[in-house]
């Protein structure tokens, strides 16, 4: 990487939802920050729609989504939706929160890269961003 | 991924993937696609019609709020570019000024500072690039260091000053110099207590600055700030000074670049005999003193 910054991993971490959970989000945020990236964060109750604006108007590498109401069923699966339909299909979509096993399988389906739970460590989602975005 | 030949064709069609991709590419140190771009924009009379403003201020006195205003009233297409500080120890970013933007219309980046101090170092380009993507507004928010924040007043046709009641800031700034680059001043917060004080100083230590009272969390005089802010371009303009600016800073970029070629290309033409003096300098067999006088151009 060259001294004056070089290409740099940009990650948009969103709130969607009425969810007002955010701790989890701005631990995370910071955590990808300290390992060298560029993170925007949303702010919270973004409409997927939104989201997916943001993502593109901002040129991440990557969308985290946390959730941890319940609602993450309809909202995740909507923002890769849109990525796809906005023409940004390569958008890596990881996402985050209260999400039960089966339902954390269902979403990998639906192209969600992977889920994390409580507990998860941020060590293992910065490797993880690292290895997706650089290969 | 896609080539640069496809991206620049859709930029040109307004594709606002595009646009973010090239920024991006622009960001990281490559002119080339702002070259081909400016090249090929057909329409850079009305394409320089674009009115670019630089709102400056201390952390927290409201200027991502105040543009989320902004935004929401003025017509025509707005690009912001929102600069937050990089992270001296890590080199990453937090970038959090759109929170306070709103959901909106505008076409808004978040720019990491990336140690160039209260601009990023390429705050220039992604500007050009926004103003021929068809912009007719773009503003840019500087990190808000404080003292010396002159550096955007050369990259703007006007800049805004955001202050606040009571906050002992425009003692500040009166010392720092940015009053001077100043165009206008909006006195932002105007619903906290205090605020006439603050008011009545500006007004008697800066009588020829327009100063527009804000409160930009309800929204208030929001309408005046634009206003303001048109009426303050269009006058710039009656007096060839808009013109002005953007001669010196188009100067200013061809120079920079200039600079750069320039130093690389004599490095290059005398690497040998650099190589040659080193050698000798470090042997000990010349003084430094001397090497120097010898490469002297
Ligand atoms: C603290 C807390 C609150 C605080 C929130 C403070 C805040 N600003 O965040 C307060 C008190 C406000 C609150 C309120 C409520 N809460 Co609450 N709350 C919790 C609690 C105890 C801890 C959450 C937390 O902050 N954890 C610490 C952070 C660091 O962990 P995390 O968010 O899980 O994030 C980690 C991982 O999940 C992952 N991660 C998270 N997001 C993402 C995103 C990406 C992209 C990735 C990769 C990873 C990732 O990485 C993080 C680091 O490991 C949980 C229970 C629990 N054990 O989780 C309940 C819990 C989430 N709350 C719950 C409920 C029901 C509520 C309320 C509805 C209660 C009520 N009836 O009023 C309200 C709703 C508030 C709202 N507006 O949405 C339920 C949710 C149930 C569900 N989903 O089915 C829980 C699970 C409690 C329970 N067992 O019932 N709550
Ligand atoms: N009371 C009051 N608070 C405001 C006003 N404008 C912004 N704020 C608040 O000031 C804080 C900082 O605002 P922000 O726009 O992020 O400031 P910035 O750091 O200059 O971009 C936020 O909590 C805003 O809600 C205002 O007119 N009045
Ligand atoms: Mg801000």
């Amino acid at each position: 990487m060259s001294s004056d910054g070089g290409a740099k991993i940009r990650v948009l971490i969103a709130k969607p939802g009425l969810d007002g959970h955010d701790r989890g989000a701005k631990v995370l945020a910071r955590a990808l920050r300290d390992a060298g990236m560029e993170v925007i964060y949303s702010g919270l109750k973004r409409t997927p729609e939104e989201i997916a604006d943001m993502a593109i108007q901002e040129d991440v590498d990557v969308v985290g989504l946390s959730c941890l109401s319940g609602a993450h069923m309809t909202l995740f699966p909507r923002v890769v939706e849109l990525l796809r339909e906005k023409g940004a299909p390569d958008i890596t979509v990881l996402g985050g929160g209260i999400i039960p096993d089966d339902d954390a399988q269902k979403l990998r389906e639906k192209g969600i890269t992977a889920v994390f739970g409580p507990g998860s460590l941020t060590s293992s989602i910065i490797e993880l961003i690292k290895e997706k975005v650089n290969g | 991924m896609d080539s640069r030949e496809e991206l620049i064709e859709r930029f040109l069609e307004g594709d606002i993937r595009a646009l973010s991709r090239l920024i991006s590419i622009v960001e990281d140190g490559d002119d080339a696609p702002l070259h081909e771009i400016s090249e090929r924009v057909k329409e850079k009379d009305e394409r320089a019609k674009c009115l670019t403003v630089g709102i400056t201020g201390s952390t927290g006195s409201g200027k991502s709020t105040l543009i989320g205003q902004l935004i929401e009233r003025s017509a025509g297409r707005v690009g912001v570019i929102a600069i937050d500080p990089s992270s001296p120890s890590s080199g990453g970013a937090l970038l959090g000024d759109r929170i306070r933007m709103g959901p909106s219309r505008a076409y808004i980046r978040s720019v990491s500072s990336r140690g160039g101090g209260s601009i990023s170092k390429r705050t220039y380009e992604i500007a050009r690039l926004l103003e021929l993507f068809g912009m007719d507004l773009i503003l840019i928010e500087t990190v808000g260091a404080g003292q010396g924040e002159v550096a955007i007043a050369e990259l703007v046709d006007l800049v805004l000053l955001v202050l606040t009641p009571e906050s002992g800031d425009e003692i500040q700034y009166l010392k720092s110099g940015i009053m001077e680059l100043a165009d206008g001043i909006a006195l932002n917060k105007c619903d906290l207590d205090g605020w006439e004080k603050t008011y009545i100083y500006l007004r008697n230590w800066y009588p020829d600055l327009k100063i527009v009272k804000t409160k930009a969390l309800e929204g208030e005089e929001m309408d005046e700030l634009l206003r303001s802010l048109q009426e303050l371009a269009d006058e710039l303009k009656k007096k060839g000074e808009l013109q002005k600016r953007r001669e010196k800073r188009v100067k200013k970029w061809i120079e920079e670049r200039m600079k750069g070629e320039l130093i690389a290309r004599l490095l290059d033409e005398r690497k040998d005999e650099i190589e040659e003096l080193a050698e000798k300098v470090a042997r000990g067999d010349l003084s430094s003193k001397k090497a120097i006088q010898m490469v002297r151009i």
